[in-house]
């Protein structure tokens, strides 16, 4: 017998046999074969330890085949941490879209998206929507994008203008709330309401990315035990310094991996309040 | 009284010597605002006030070794 991977799970079939066989047996129809990252044809003969992947065209993965694909990629007790966590997004802008793309990549069980905005064009230089979704709400196009990623994440939407009045309960089933506001007074408020109010809830605020300065001076300090702040702590948007792609990406990347790493307990509680990491 | 603070961003040049963090002896009874008036911090620039990691008023009244932080965010998501 031959110990290969089809479809991201392990099998043993029997020696001599080939890709077309392989498809016959585990996905009648597929028209799409690849073995170890190339098109197969269906004649080519499997060695021991090959990774074969057979396609459907057009056809959604099963909830199950995700699940296999994510614990193949992450290591099943990553993604168990991750599938049972709960992350707020407040606000799906520049920030907030990309962290939003990255956590269901990622597996994320649920995500509370909240943002009372509409589209507009000149997001387009760098949030996650397209030309076709100009005036949609942005909680209805970020979870249409979103669904088109990974089908599986539980998507809570939340259309609402975010006030120290509504935050506890929009976020209260939160393990980390993602602060991707754009004006400096709603990341304080954002930041003030969390720390009082919701004393078993990490923060991870967004602070300095606009522009085009070196991506390496956008880093992630920590502020207070429970408050992160990803950015250069300067770089206001402001006329003449516009918020990009590439620098508000990094700094959402940021924000998502650090997500990451506290649902992972890779930050440890610390008290200090000067702390870089 | 002794407290210990930490200033972000624009606000480190209203450090002593420019370097936060740095602990600073403050009459008993001394708020927050207090603070922020003697480090000749313009009362509107710091928008995220904490005191030992909490949310803090600007009225909050100090205590002997106490953290303070003060934040001043800047635009831009």
């Amino acid at each position: 017998m031959l110990r290969i991977r089809v479809n991201e799970r392990t099998v043993e079939v029997p020696e001599g046999s080939r890709v077309g066989d392989l498809r016959d047996r585990f996905k009648p129809g597929a028209d799409v074969l690849v073995r170890n990252g190339f098109p197969a044809r269906a004649e080519e003969p499997v060695r021991p330890g090959d990774e074969i992947v057979l396609i459907r065209r057009g056809e959604v993965p099963s909830a199950e085949e995700m699940e296999a694909l994510l614990v193949a990629r992450h290591t099943p007790g990553v993604h168990d941490r991750v599938k049972r966590a709960c992350v707020g997004i407040a606000g799906l802008g520049g920030l907030g879209s990309q962290v939003a793309v990255a956590l269901a990549r990622t597996g994320f069980g649920r995500l509370v998206l909240a943002d009372f905005d509409v589209v507009e064009p000149s997001n387009l230089n760098r949030q996650q929507y397209f030309v076709d979704q100009i005036g949609l709400p942005k909680v209805e196009a970020l979870a249409h994008n979103l669904r088109r990623i990974n089908p599986y994440v539980d998507l809570e939407l939340r259309p609402v203008r975010l006030t120290p009045a509504n935050v506890p309960e929009v976020f209260q089933d939160c393990l980390v709330v993602v602060e991707a506001f754009d004006r400096a007074d709603q990341k304080a408020m954002l930041v003030e309401t969390v720390l009082a109010r919701m004393p078993n809830t990490w923060i991870v605020a967004a602070s300095g990315l606009a522009g085009y300065g070196p991506s390496d001076a956008i880093r992630t300090h920590r502020v207070a035990p429970r408050l992160f702040v990803v950015g250069d702590l300067e770089s206001e948007a402001r006329p003449g310094v516009g918020l990009m792609a590439p620098r508000v990406g990094v700094a959402a990347h940021a924000q998502a991996n650090l997500v990451l790493r506290l649902v992972l307990g890779e930050e440890k509680a610390s008290g200090g309040n000067h702390a870089s990491l | 009284m002794r407290v210990r603070v930490n200033l972000y961003a624009g606000l480190r040049k209203f450090a002593p010597e420019g370097k936060a963090p740095f602990e600073m002896d403050v009459p008993d009874g001394t708020s927050l605002a207090d603070l922020i008036s003697r480090l000749g911090i313009p009362a509107e620039k710091p928008k995220i006030l904490l005191v030992n990691g909490r949310h803090a008023d600007p009225g909050q009244v100090l205590a002997e070794g106490d953290e303070v932080a003060l934040f001043p965010p800047v635009a831009g998501g």
